[in-house]
C-alpha cells in the first residue's frame, strides 16, 4: 500500500521536492487469515464418495442356458441358468492401501498354464488357481470378506432382484439397420443396392462434415452389457445353480458378473451423509 | 406376485464350514509355489442343464405319463383331439396342429385348435404346468395330415370344425 503525496507550497515555492507522506506497508505486517482449502472434486475421495455403490461384493458365474420357469400359481417364465463354480475371495482392498474399497473374487478351478506370478498370488490367498478374476468395489469396509471364504448361488435371496454384467455377442461388421435400428431406404422408387443403408448424416456446408458419434456401420456386440432388476426364481448353495427370471447378456458359457440391485440396493456415501443430516436428496432409484 | 427386498438383504453367513481346509497338491519348495486343491466337484460332476432338467421333470412329472405323452413315435401326434383337465376343474378341448418339444428343459407345450361359435380358437398348453390335473386322449384319427405342424390347416377346407360336435357324431357313429 502505496500514498503519496505533496505538500504544495502555498507561499513561496521553493525548488526543492520535499516527499512529507509516503507510507509503504509491509505485506508482512498485515494481518493474514488462513482460508480453508478448497474442496477438489476430481479427486478420488470426493470420487469415492459420490459414486453409489453397494455394502457387500456380488458374485462371479457362468451363464449355462435358458429354461421355462414355473411358479407355484402355474406362470411360467423365461429364465437363465447361472452355475456358480468355485467362487473365491481372492483379495480384499482397502482404502488406506489402496484409496478404495473392493473385493477381489475368482471363478473356475484352472490348475494348467498360469505363469508363476500368477501362481504366487493365489499361494498367498490360499485359494486354487482361477479362471477368471473379477473386483466389486462396496461401499465401505464393513462388507470385505476374509480371503479363501468360497461364495455360493444362496449368497442372493429368492424373491431379490439381481443386476447381471456380460458381454454381449459379437455380431461382427452390422449394418445400421441391425445396428442401431434405421428403417432402411424404400424398396422401390428408384432405389437401386441401397435398401438396408442409412439416408442422409448430416448437413452439407454447415457443419460440413460429419459429427462424430454418428451411426454408422460397424461392429456391433461383443460390449460390455448390464441387466438391471432381474428377479432371483431359485438359489441352491450345494447345487451351485442359480436361476434369474429373463435374459442376461452374451452367449452359454460366458462369465458374467451378478451383484445386488445397484438402483434398489445401492447408495452413495454421500447421500447417506445428507440423508443423516435430514436434508433433502433426490431418490436415485 | 414378488415382494421386493427394498429394505434389508439377506445377510452373508459365513460358517466354518465354508472356510476351508487346503491340501497342497504340489510339495512347497523354495521355488514352487504351492497349488491348493480345487473345491470337491458339485453334482457329483454332472452338467448344471442337465441335472437341474432331471429335477424338473422329476418335479412336474414324477411318473413320466406326461414325458411319454410327447414321445416321438408312440405318443401324441398333430391332428389328434385332447382333453385338457386343470386342477381347478375345468378343461380345453382340442385338435392337436403342433407339439413344440424342448430339448433340456420342462417348456414343451401342444398347441390346440378348437372353433367356437364358428371362430378359429387356439390354445398352447404347457405340458409340465402344474396347475394341469390330468391330459387325456379322446380321438386318434385313422389317417393323419400329412407333416409334422398342422399350421397350414388354418381356414382352409382341413381346418378344425366343433370338436366337440365332431365327437359327439363320431360316438353316435360307433353306437348305431
Amino acid at each position: 500500500m502505496l500514498s503519496l503525496g505533496f505538500k504544495r507550497a502555498s507561499v513561496a515555492r521553493s525548488l526543492e521536492f520535499t516527499r512529507t507522506v509516503a507510507q509503504l506497508t509491509s505485506i508482512h505486517a498485515v494481518p493474514s487469515v488462513k482460508t480453508p482449502v478448497g474442496r477438489v472434486n476430481h479427486s478420488l475421495e470426493a470420487s469415492n464418495e459420490r459414486k453409489c455403490l453397494l455394502t457387500r461384493p456380488g458374485l462371479l458365474g457362468i451363464k449355462r442356458g435358458m429354461i421355462t420357469w414355473f411358479t407355484d400359481s402355474g406362470e411360467s417364465y423365461a429364465a437363465t441358468v447361472i452355475e456358480i463354480d468355485a467362487c473365491e475371495v481372492i483379495q480384499n482392498k482397502t482404502l488406506s492401501t489402496d484409496g478404495y474399497w473392493s473385493v477381489l473374487l475368482g471363478q473356475v478351478d484352472k490348475l494348467k498354464n498360469i505363469s508363476e506370478n500368477n501362481l504366487k498370488k493365489f499361494e498367498q490367498a490360499g485359494v486354487t488357481p482361477k479362471h477368471h478374476i473379477a473386483e466389486f468395489r462396496i461401499r465401505d469396509g464393513s462388507g470385505l470378506i476374509p480371503v479363501g471364504t468360497e461364495l455360493r448361488a444362496d449368497y442372493f435371496a429368492v424373491g431379490q432382484q439381481v443386476d447381471i454384467k456380460g458381454v454381449t455377442k459379437g455380431k461382427g461388421f452390422a449394418g445400421p439397420m441391425k445396428r442401431w435400428g434405421f428403417a432402411g431406404l424404400p424398396a422401390t422408387h428408384g432405389v437401386s443396392l441401397a435398401h438396408r443403408s442409412h439416408g442422409a448424416m448430416g448437413g452439407n456446408q454447415t457443419p460440413g462434415r460429419v459429427l462424430p458419434g454418428k451411426k454408422m456401420a460397424g461392429r456391433m456386440g461383443g460390449k460390455n452389457c448390464t441387466v438391471f432388476n432381474n428377479q432371483v426364481l431359485y438359489a441352491n448353495g450345494d447345487e451351485g445353480i442359480l436361476i434369474v427370471k429373463g435374459q442376461i447378456p452374451g452367449p452359454n458359457k460366458s462369465f458374467v458378473k451378478i451383484r445386488d440391485a445397484l438402483k434398489l440396493y445401492g447408495k452413495s456415501l454421500l447421500r447417506i451423509k445428507h440423508e443423516k443430516e435430514g436434508g433433502v436428496v433426490a431418490s436415485s432409484s | 406376485m414378488f415382494t421386493r427386498f427394498t429394505s434389508g438383504l439377506k445377510p452373508l453367513r459365513i460358517s466354518v464350514q465354508a472356510i476351508r481346509t487346503f491340501i497342497p497338491t504340489v510339495k512347497a519348495s523354495s521355488q514352487t509355489p504351492t497349488v491348493f486343491e480345487p473345491l470337491p466337484s458339485k453334482r457329483n460332476g454332472q452338467s448344471v442343464m442337465k441335472y437341474l432338467h432331471e429335477k424338473l421333470t422329476k418335479k412336474y412329472d414324477p411318473t413320466g405319463k406326461r414325458t411319454a405323452l410327447v414321445d416321438q413315435q408312440k405318443g401324441l401326434r398333430s391332428g389328434d383331439i385332447i382333453k385338457v383337465t386343470y386342477l381347478d376343474r375345468t378343461s380345453v378341448v382340442g385338435q392337436i396342429i403342433a407339439i413344440k418339444r424342448s430339448v433340456r428343459n420342462v417348456g414343451t407345450n401342444i398347441l390346440l385348435r378348437n372353433k367356437i361359435n364358428k371362430l378359429g380358437v387356439e390354445v398352447r398348453i404347457p405340458l409340465y404346468n402344474p396347475k394341469i390335473r390330468n391330459i387325456e386322449v379322446l380321438y386318434k384319427p385313422k389317417k393323419y395330415m400329412p407333416r409334422r405342424k398342422h399350421f397350414y390347416i388354418r381356414n382352409t377346407k382341413y381346418d378344425v370344425g366343433d370338436v366337440e360336435a365332431f365327437l359327439s357324431r363320431e360316438k353316435r357313429k360307433q353306437d348305431s
